[in-house]
């Protein structure tokens, strides 16, 4: 069975050969799998490891003005202001001050000069990323669509969340523009990309570690009914959705599953509300579960058992009817032990898949 | 209660930073004494915390409640200081090295200007040399580092132990998401607190 095979028949809830294990990881982790398996090319090392790799369709964006990717300062597609910060053994691109951070009217958003251009996009290349996932037999994903998230990194957080509240009028303004330019975006992926597209991903981070992070008042209001149209447009290419919030997310799960997502990521389970058998209880027959596998203490900082315990009882759980595709509960951060990362894909590898209820 | 007061409460609590700031000025022009005009501030912003405590409010709420309370006691402060009012206890607080998330922080730090402490706000990304000299400057009640990074927790366990062997009274609290009480007590923290609420309970706790 191909990956590509092993992930759709889980998506369509269908026997498997094997549970399929996916991975999301920071390029520092990337290296270090590289350098562990001896093989510097992205694909063939998923390939040689094992993983059943969903891999990202990004085009570049060629709007704005030019830069460099090795420069400390950029922007974003969106135009917000990035720099590059290390933390650590890490390097992550921060962003600086919101670009609409001062804007008080609705009408100001015409005079923003950065709003993306779906032309603008390298699809070409792309297209070749498709093709070349394609030949390993891996699924693809993408594009990379928000509502709230990229209306944040705008706005600046702060204002952001406060508008959900004093300025209702100015965030509908807004968000209909970043709706709008995307929506022509995944048109642009449907056409360009066709059948070799098979996953799109959208995001808006809604759960905080401990709560929400908008009150579900707010998120009926402002992001539910543009999601359900996102949702209805991949649907009606024949496209499955994968949807990622990270945190808290419970009270929302209703509401997505209501909206039409098919996959939900990254199943931050240590949140409260999140816990593994209650989710799957609850929703495990409604979405199929994408990540699970702890990553802020058990995959950096636990023990290789540690690992094996917690990536089986994500498989016990989230995976005890079929409908779950683990992976590690978001991007694998530097400074993982790669002993760590390599015991979770060969623990889903070896999992007995005869024990469960399903498929 | 005064029927001023009243209003600046529910303005507080209700995130109206223009009714907030009316009626501070109004119950300052009235000639209510401030310190009633600031425990009006207190005990609405100690409302707010109970609500997001219980998950009945989130992070917006509590923004734009500060927001409001920011306005009210922008013209509240001159007139405390003018009458030697001062906050009991103080508090040193910052985003460890390397780590430049504040949203969480900057909750904290509200709250607690929210409950009358003086806050003294590091900023982000700040290194154990700066927090020594800030501890040396200020003599706080407390410190409280926060880090939202995985990567930025061995940062966070440096300056613990920095600032512990500078001055081993002093006290230091901990949080930011990937943190746990499990990883307060390694690093030999004082406190560890999960969301903003709380912290408030623990940095009274820790002074008490």
């Amino acid at each position: 069975m191909t990956s590509h095979e092993r992930i759709l028949k889980t998506l369509n809830r269908e026997p498997v050969d094997r549970v399929p294990i996916d991975i999301w990881h920071t390029s520092e982790v990337l290296e270090s799998l590289k350098e562990y398996a001896g093989e510097s090319d992205e694909l063939e090392l998923y390939r040689k490891l094992g993983i059943d790799k969903i891999v990202w369709i990004l085009p570049r964006y060629l709007g704005g003005e030019p830069s460099d990717p090795n420069a400390v300062e950029g922007r974003d597609t969106w135009g917000v202001p990035t720099r590059k910060v290390r933390s650590g053994l890490a390097t992550y691109h921060e962003f600086g001050k919101g670009p609409l951070s001062d804007y008080e009217e609705p009408e100001e958003l015409d005079d923003y000069e950065l709003w993306p251009d779906p032309d603008k996009f390298d699809y070409a290349a792309a297209k070749k990323d498709a093709e070349r996932a394609r030949q390993f037999n891996f699924q693809t994903l993408g594009p990379w669509m928000s509502h709230f998230e990229i209306y944040c990194h705008m706005r600046g957080m702060e204002n952001a969340l406060m508008d959900t509240i004093a300025e209702p009028e100015f965030l509908d303004a807004a968000l209909d523009r970043i709706e709008s330019i995307q929506t022509e975006i995944l048109g642009r992926y449907f056409s360009e990309f066709g059948d070799q597209l098979d996953l799109v991903f959208l995001a808006d981070d809604i759960g905080t570690q401990e709560s929400q992070l908008i009150s579900i008042e707010a998120y009926e209001r402002y992001i539910k009914p543009r999601l359900k149209r996102w949702c209805d447009l991949s649907h009606a290419h024949g496209k499955k959705v994968l949807f990622h919030s990270d945190g808290a997310a419970r009270n929302f799960v209703p509401h997505l599953i209501e909206a039409g997502i098919d996959i939900l990521n990254p199943i931050q389970h240590v949140c409260p509300g999140m816990e593994r058998v209650g989710l799957n209880r609850d929703f495990g027959d409604q979405v199929i579960f994408h990540g699970g596998i702890e990553n802020q203490n058990v995959l950096p900082r636990g023990t290789v058992d540690d690992v094996r315990k917690e990536t089986l009882t994500c498989l016990e759980t989230l995976g005890a009817n079929g409908g779950y595709i683990p992976c590690s509960c978001h991007n694998i951060q530097a400074g993982t032990p790669v002993e760590n990362i390599i015991t979770m894909i060969e623990t889903v590898k070896n999992y007995d898949i005869s024990k469960r209820d399903m498929p | 209660m005064n029927e001023l007061l009243d209003q600046l409460m529910v303005a507080i609590k209700a995130g109206k930073r223009k009714d907030a700031r009316a009626a501070t000025a109004a119950a300052l022009e009235a000639g209510i004494d401030p310190q009633s005009v600031l425990d009006a501030l207190t005990e609405g912003m100690n409302d707010v915390g109970k609500r997001f405590r219980a998950n009945v409010i989130f992070v917006p709420e509590v923004l734009v409640a500060a927001r409001a309370m920011q306005k009210s006691m922008d013209l509240l402060e001159p007139v405390l200081v003018a009458s030697g009012i001062e906050p009991e206890f103080s508090i040193v607080i910052g985003t460890v090295e390397g780590d430049l998330h504040d949203i969480g922080k900057n909750l904290v730090m509200m709250m607690l200007k929210g409950a009358n402490f003086k806050v003294i706000d590091l900023g982000v990304n700040v290194s154990a040399e700066t927090f020594a000299n800030a501890v040396a400057e200020h003599n706080p009640n407390l410190v409280a580092l926060s880090a939202l990074l995985t990567t930025t927790m061995p940062a966070m366990e440096r300056i613990v132990s920095e600032l512990s062997s500078l001055n081993s009274s002093i006290k230091i609290m901990v949080g930011g998401a990937p943190i746990t009480q499990a990883f307060a007590d390694q690093i030999g923290a004082d406190g560890y607190s999960a969301d903003a609420a709380s912290a408030v309970e623990l940095a009274q706790k820790l002074c008490a």
